[in-house]
């Protein structure tokens, strides 16, 4: 090649008889050296200069040439031969965000942790591939004490390309299975769903399959969400209030044997749901190790006939539509008979019996007549008002529909003033509820955290929401109140008792099974929240004289639950004797020319003497 | 002089090439060195996620409350009468020995206002919540 670079180098003469090709190209290339041959030897330099240049700069043109062949060619070589025959590096090769899970976390109104996703391994195995389906069972089982061999056998030996082994395997069962070195059986990442509260929260929560798909509860209804973004979703669930919750209603069913039991804490000025429980429940971790029955949601899904405290709605809806006013009354001296049914008291009183007194007495012939005077369409009006001829509308699937008598007789308004032939969820009864302590208007539950106090619409006017308030907070400071025992000093409790009769298998009702239920709120001068607790079929036993009514097992479990839950709520102890208190939960204003503080025992004389 | 800038051209040339070959394998090792931080960031972030629902699991309040109850046995439920507000606490009153080392932040006041605190402390509840029962 570097022969070529001499400069001296005269061409060749060519020969006049060689034989060329007479293409294009060639015709181009013999000009010149036809003119070199005939040029006169005295101009021989200044020629040779021109073609010196010329070589020189095709030479360069060659060389530069000849470099980027090879360096193509050279790449050439090192992609099809050397190179890595794997996929090629992606630019991002790892991404160090946050952790990619395929369903997002969901952590309580603080930010506690309530379900998330965690990777494990699973373990596969292809019988196909496996060499000796004995060897390998014995191997595996060796290893996972927990797989029976004989049935392990049975699964590899089965003429199939892939068969599971073992679904969560920890770290050190993959590194032994690994150490085992049996051929034909192959590790799987996957995402399991762990709920690090175990049964706190189930059936808020409910729970996933195998494949973490939602079966029930929010991981159900809030499922395209939760695929959708990695963002926590926050409940407005308040963890430590939902264990005071658990932890005393289960207490409540354990004493009284129970077969079941329902509780919900609900924030009146929000419509949130700071604690919801269903019992009996189950640990979602492991759904299917507790019977079918454990899953059902009473809070949500059951519907029941929840007795009196139905009365705090018969007493508003009377007050609001003006047909009796607080110094009212009825005659509940005996009972009321329409046509084959009789309307009796419990705490019979049988006499003349004021608004007040027919709610703290519970009286059910006072309450009908009450309900008989505002008349069907207006009770069925203002029930529907108050959503309980609707199904829920929450996050929850499980929202049970409320079944109410088709054609809305006499008899069913009288039975309806005392919560019976109106069958209404717990949580529908505790929103209502909600609703008479927010000045009487209605909000709409909620599952999760709200940012903005919701708007809602009204039920009641606000001078009777007002009214039903202080005749709460009368049942528990009055003697013969039936909400005295979950009063807590210092929170200004107050409440109405529940004991329905459940209906029995013949249709008819029956006497010992009950659904027996307090309804509280806490504090009554400006209520924060609703505590309502359900016992189903609960039985008396000695420390309730055998008593297994509404004001004897559930009013002081209510009143332990307020106990515990307003500290963690903020809720400041009053004094309630001071006279502001007793002031504005005063029945009646103090008339102008008395000077002494209507009391409630004054106002009560009063009402009695009347 | 041709011949030296042709020369010139093609170490040129030549030290382009191993300056580019230098910096591909420099690009490379850096490469492979942020994946390497990548997955152990990745790594760690799982480890922290598992630590994380092991925190959750560990705080549940039924053991907490266990454990309250297995090592503060004195420690009962919160009574009412338990619960105040700062304002009603009696302010500390200043005497020589602390005067000087009182904590920064937390002034001694005088005297008078001090002694006003301390009885509206007292006053804040009424006779019937007053029993320190829960608190011994």
């Amino acid at each position: 090649m570097f022969g070529l670079l001499k400069r001296t180098r005269r061409p060749t003469p060519v020969h006049p008889l060689e034989q060329r090709p007479r293409g294009a190209d060639y015709r181009a290339e013999r000009k010149p050296k036809s003119v070199v041959d005939c040029a006169p030897a005295r101009t021989d330099g200044v020629f040779r200069q021109a073609i010196e240049t010329g070589r020189t700069r095709l030479l360069i043109t060659g060389a530069v040439m000849a470099l980027a062949f090879m360096a193509v060619g050279s790449r050439v070589v090192e992609v099809s031969a050397l190179a890595d025959p794997h996929e090629p590096k992606s630019l991002t090769a790892v991404r160090a965000e946050k952790v990619d899970t395929e369903r997002a976390d969901i952590v309580d109104r603080n930010g506690e942790l309530l379900a998330t996703s965690l990777q494990t391994v699973a373990l596969s195995a292809n019988p196909r591939r496996l060499l000796d389906p004995q060897d390998a069972a014995r191997k595996l089982a060796s290893v996972l004490p927990e797989l029976d061999e004989n049935r392990l056998t049975e699964t590899l030996s089965k003429d199939a390309g892939f068969v599971w082994v073992h679904r969560n395997l920890t770290p050190r069962q993959q590194h032994e299975i690994n150490r085992l070195g049996v051929a034909g059986v192959d590790f799987h990442r996957r995402e399991t769903r762990v709920y690090p509260q175990g049964p706190l929260l189930s059936h808020v929560l409910g729970y996933t399959d195998i494949d973490n798909k939602g079966l029930s509860g929010l991981e159900k209804s809030l499922e395209d969400r939760l695929l959708a973004s990695d963002e926590p979703v926050a409940l407005s669930i308040d963890l430590r209030m939902q264990h005071v919750l658990h932890d005393e209603l289960s207490a409540a069913v354990e004493e009284f044997k129970a077969i079941g039991g329902a509780g919900v804490v609900l924030d009146v000025k929000t419509g949130e749901v700071a604690a919801l429980v269903s019992l009996p429940d189950f640990d979602p971790n492991h759904p299917t190790a507790t019977p079918a029955d454990a899953r059902f949601n009473r809070t949500t899904l059951g519907v029941y006939e929840l007795g009196s405290t139905f009365k705090i709605f018969n007493t508003a809806m009377a007050l609001d539509a003006g047909t009796v006013t607080l110094a009212g009354g009825y005659d509940a001296s005996e009972p009321l008979r329409v046509a084959r049914y009789a309307i009796n008291d419990f705490h019979a009183e049988n006499r003349w019996l004021s608004v007040p007194e027919i709610f703290i007495h519970s009286s059910n012939i006072g309450s009908a007549k009450m309900a008989l005077e505002v008349g069907p369409a207006g009770q069925k009006d203002f029930m529907r008002r108050l959503g309980f001829l609707d199904r829920l509308d929450m996050e929850l699937n499980e929202a049970g529909r409320p079944m109410y008598p088709r054609t809305w007789r006499p008899i069913n308004t009288m039975t309806i003033s005392f919560g019976h032939g109106l069958s209404v969820t717990p949580l529908h009864l505790a929103n209502g509820v909600a609703a008479m302590l927010n000045d009487g208007v209605k909000l709409q539950p909620t599952l999760l955290k709200r940012t903005a106090r919701p708007q809602g619409e009204r039920v009641v006017s606000s001078a009777a929401a007002e009214a039903v308030a202080k005749l709460m907070r009368l049942n528990a400071t009055h003697p013969d109140g039936s909400g005295g025992k979950a009063d807590v000093p210092g929170y200004l409790v107050g409440g109405k008792t529940g004991t329905a009769e459940k209906v029995g298998a013949s249709g008819g009702y029956a006497r010992k099974a009950l659904i027996s239920s307090f309804v509280a709120a806490f504090p009554m001068t400006d209520p924060r929240y609703v505590v309502y607790v359900v016992l189903d079929e609960p039985k008396g036993n000695e420390s309730t004289f055998g008593f297994a009514t509404g004001g004897w097992v559930a009013a002081p479990t209510a009143g332990r639950i307020i106990e515990r839950i307003a500290p963690i709520a903020g809720v400041q102890p009053q004094d309630p004797d001071a006279p502001e208190i007793l002031r504005a939960m005063a029945l009646t204003p103090p008339a102008g020319d008395q000077q002494r503080l209507a009391s409630f025992t004054a106002t009560m004389t009063a009402a009695i003497n009347d | 002089m041709r011949a030296v800038l042709l020369v010139v051209w093609v170490l040129l040339l030549g030290a382009t090439g191993a300056t580019l070959f230098h910096i591909t394998f420099e690009v490379e090792a850096l490469e492979s060195e942020l994946t390497r931080l990548n997955n152990e960031i990745v790594e760690e972030q799982e480890a922290v996620h598992v630590l994380e629902a092991e925190w959750s699991y560990q705080n549940r309040p039924a053991r907490l409350e266990q454990l309250s109850a297995d090592w503060l046995p004195m420690l009962d439920r919160i009574h009412p009468g338990q619960v105040m507000t700062l304002d009603a606490l009696p302010m500390r009153r200043a005497t020589e020995e602390n005067d000087g080392d009182d904590a920064p932040g937390a002034p001694a006041p005088p005297i008078g206002p001090a002694a006003d605190a301390d009885k509206r402390g007292a006053e804040a509840l009424p006779a019937s919540l007053r029993t320190s029962e829960g608190g011994t």
